[in-house]
């Protein structure tokens, strides 16, 4: 009896092993969609600050590696070459320069924490005004241009409005921006994310007609440029990543 | 033997449960397949859709320009010819709008949207021209019976091309989908070819100068208020430091940041300090002749503001006037978060040059100047040679109180969309509150201007 017992034991098991791979994967697909739906919709994350470590920190570093900020390993650990990078990121961006990631410095790094900067930019316009245009511009910049120094994002701005002015492009700023393949940030969707704090200044600047730029109607990045025919263009200046031509 | 029976029935409904849940699950899973795979499908078609409607009035565009031109040519009547030639104005801007809007890349088409452009603009000076009672001159009619045949060839390209594409069952989708692709190897798309040989061919096209803001001569333009000697890089950094407001008791650091070969040659510098609550990270820009301040840049984090507008206009003028600058006006003012933008502009004899703009940046923290804008000044700037008015003062203001109550009369240089100068008297009016800027030549009392000024919570704008 014991024998038979264990037998039938042993066959539940042995039927489960289908079952529990049809289980697993039906959680996976559940899970995986979760996932999917939460990242969309922007997680809550932590202050980070010399001393903390994990994934978050791992983030930031490569973030920073990335732009060129951080020349250390990137190895989850919020140790002083860490913060240098994140001092030195700060003060490009116009930001306290505590070497503390916050939800400002979070925003600044493409991640926004919440949604106060969701309402910060929805400022009600009514009639006329020129809000839709800094709201469009600080999109196209916070996409374009995050990690680069405030006067890279005033240049971007400003070759959208130099675009604008240019018979060869269209004549509005919405023109300019959704123009097929013009930007990659439209192309890939980065400029549906709420713009950051210091996008914003840029876009008014940028109205109000400041050009670091001097009439640049193209702009690329050296190290990631894949076409040719962009290297014939007259170049006008470098300001930090970006090689600005006419 | 219970424990058996018990089981072996357990062991039935277990194994039927995990089957149905499985089966469910599977179903499930296909039926959500099958509905993003629809989406997928609609959302193309869509969009196909309307990348083949942009086409489609684009050509319907193009051709109406042709027709359009060649019945200026032959129209007698000047009241035909103003309609003529605002509609060929309207359609082929609306041409380079849906030109644009095809997914093809942009160095592809950027000929044939200038081109469009410059039509645009040709036929709205010829259609104004002939409004102030100007005749068509016989050097326009070559250069529209020219246009005219370059819409004409335009025209049957863009037919080609569609015949082209109709044949080989295209869809514009695709070339997007490509084209963005990392897949650089695939042979180059149709469209993309027919473009570019249409592109190539309006190389030939002789450059356009007419008076328009899209006319040739007018991207040439030359620099007129940038004056002196050229000077070295270290000069320019001595003249940076002299001209940014630096606070005092701080330590300042300067890096030469390299040269830009823009309309005005410039050196820039970078100011920093890593003093104070919020230091100072400032960008400034020294023209290689002269070594005059083109645009100046102060980054710095802004505090609470505990200046108003009022009081930051004051602060600019003390700047202006402490740096050296020539002599400037306050003429408007806008406020954002933390800052007030003044714009500057030129005086000659009491008449106010709009032209030569320059714009002065304060912070509303303390005061300090954060930035300074003056290529448009340094574009434009050089003495005028301003005329006595034929119209009275007096006159205009009448004229104008029938519909607007007159606050304010002055002279002033504005420029016209043509980048042209004229003299005028502005009067300032308002209307139910709202306030009015209009600009009567001071030669034949024509209203060249209306400007209305529209009040955001940020200060006023003018459109």
């Amino acid at each position: 009896m014991s024998k038979d017992n264990h037998q039938k034991v042993f066959r539940l098991v042995n039927l489960g092993k289908y079952q529990i791979i049809g289980i697993f994967m039906t959680l996976v697909l559940v899970g995986g969609m979760l996932v999917y739906s939460v990242d969309t919709a922007n997680g809550q994350r932590a202050s980070l600050y010399w001393g903390s470590s994990g994934s978050d920190v791992r983030l930031v570093q490569s973030k920073l590696s990335n732009w060129g900020y951080y020349k250390g390993s990137i190895d989850g650990v919020f140790g002083s070459a860490t913060s240098e990078a994140v001092r030195a990121f700060q003060r490009n961006n116009g930001l306290v320069a505590d070497g503390l990631v916050g939800p400002s410095t979070w925003a600044a790094l493409g991640y926004p924490t919440s949604n106060t900067e969701v309402k910060a930019v929805a400022v009600s316009s009514r009639g006329v005004s020129q809000d839709d245009n800094v709201e469009m511009l600080a999109r196209v910049i916070t996409g374009e241009a995050r990690g680069e120094p405030y006067i890279g994002q005033v240049a971007v701005g400003a070759v959208v409005l130099n675009r604008v002015q240019d018979a060869r492009f269209p004549k509005s700023i919405a023109g300019v921006i959704f123009q097929p393949g013009a930007f990659t940030a439209v192309s890939d969707g980065q400029i549906n994310m709420p713009p950051v704090e210091s996008s914003r200044r840029a876009a008014i600047d940028a109205l109000n007609g400041w050009d670091p730029t001097y009439g640049a109607v193209y702009y690329f990045n050296p190290a990631t440029a894949t076409s040719a025919w962009i290297w014939t263009r007259t170049k006008v200046l470098t300001i930090g990543k970006h090689i600005f031509a006419l | 033997m219970n424990l058996k029976d018990i089981s072996n029935k357990d062991l039935g409904i277990r194994r039927n449960w995990y089957a149905l849940l499985l089966t469910v699950v599977l179903i499930g899973v296909f039926i959500w397949g099958l509905a993003q795979y629809r989406a997928k499908t609609q959302l193309n078609t869509f969009v196909e859709y309307s990348y083949q409607r942009s086409f489609y009035e684009l050509i319907q565009n193009v051709e109406n320009v042709d027709v359009l031109l060649a019945k200026g040519l032959v129209s007698t009547s000047p009241r035909q010819n103003i309609l003529l030639f605002s509609n060929a104005w309207r359609e082929s801007y609306a041409a380079q709008e849906k030109l644009n809007q095809l997914p093809v890349a942009h160095q592809t088409i950027e000929k044939t949207s200038k081109f469009l452009n410059q039509v645009g603009d040709f036929s709205f000076t010829i259609s104004r021209q002939i409004t102030d009672g100007q005749d068509i001159s016989q050097e326009q009619r070559t250069k529209i019976h020219d246009l005219q045949k370059d819409a004409d060839f335009l025209a049957s390209e863009l037919h080609s091309l569609q015949d082209n594409i109709r044949n080989n069952e295209y869809a514009w989708g695709e070339i997007r989908q490509q084209g963005s692709s990392k897949f650089k190897e695939v042979s180059p798309q149709l469209s993309e070819v027919g473009f570019q040989k249409i592109n190539t061919q309006m190389e030939g096209m002789p450059t356009l100068i007419y008076d328009g803001p899209f006319s040739d001569h007018i991207i040439q333009l030359n620099p007129q208020g940038v004056t002196g000697t050229p000077i070295s890089a270290e000069e320019a950094a001595r003249i940076a430091m002299k001209k940014a407001d630096l606070l005092p008791d701080i330590q300042y650091n300067y890096n030469q940041m390299g040269t830009g070969e823009g309309k005005i040659p410039i050196f820039r510098i970078e100011i920093v300090s890593s003093m104070g609550q919020f230091p100072d990270q400032i960008m400034i820009d020294i023209s290689r002749t002269g070594g005059h301040v083109v645009n100046y840049m102060n980054s710095r984090p802004l505090g609470a503001a505990v200046l108003d507008g009022i009081q930051a206009q004051e602060k600019a003028i003390a700047y202006l006037k402490n740096k050296g600058f020539p002599e400037l006006i306050p003429t408007y003012a806008q406020v954002d978060d933390g800052s007030a933008t003044i714009a500057f502009a030129g005086i000659q004899g009491g008449v106010v040059l709009y032209p030569d703009q320059v714009k002065v940046k304060v912070a509303l923290d303390n005061g300090q100047v954060i930035g300074v804008e003056a290529l448009g000044y340094l574009m434009t700037h050089h003495e005028r040679n301003l005329v006595e008015a034929k119209v009275p003062a007096q006159e205009v203001s009448d004229r104008v109180a029938k519909r607007l109550k007159v606050e304010e009369i002055r002279q002033a240089v504005i420029p016209l969309e043509t980048r042209q100068e004229v003299q005028c008297w502005e009067v300032k009016g308002s209307l139910e509150g709202e306030d009015f800027y209009l600009y009567y030549n001071v030669l034949d009392g024509k209203e060249e201007r209306v400007l209305k000024v529209i009040k955001t919570p940020q200060g006023p704008m003018t459109v």
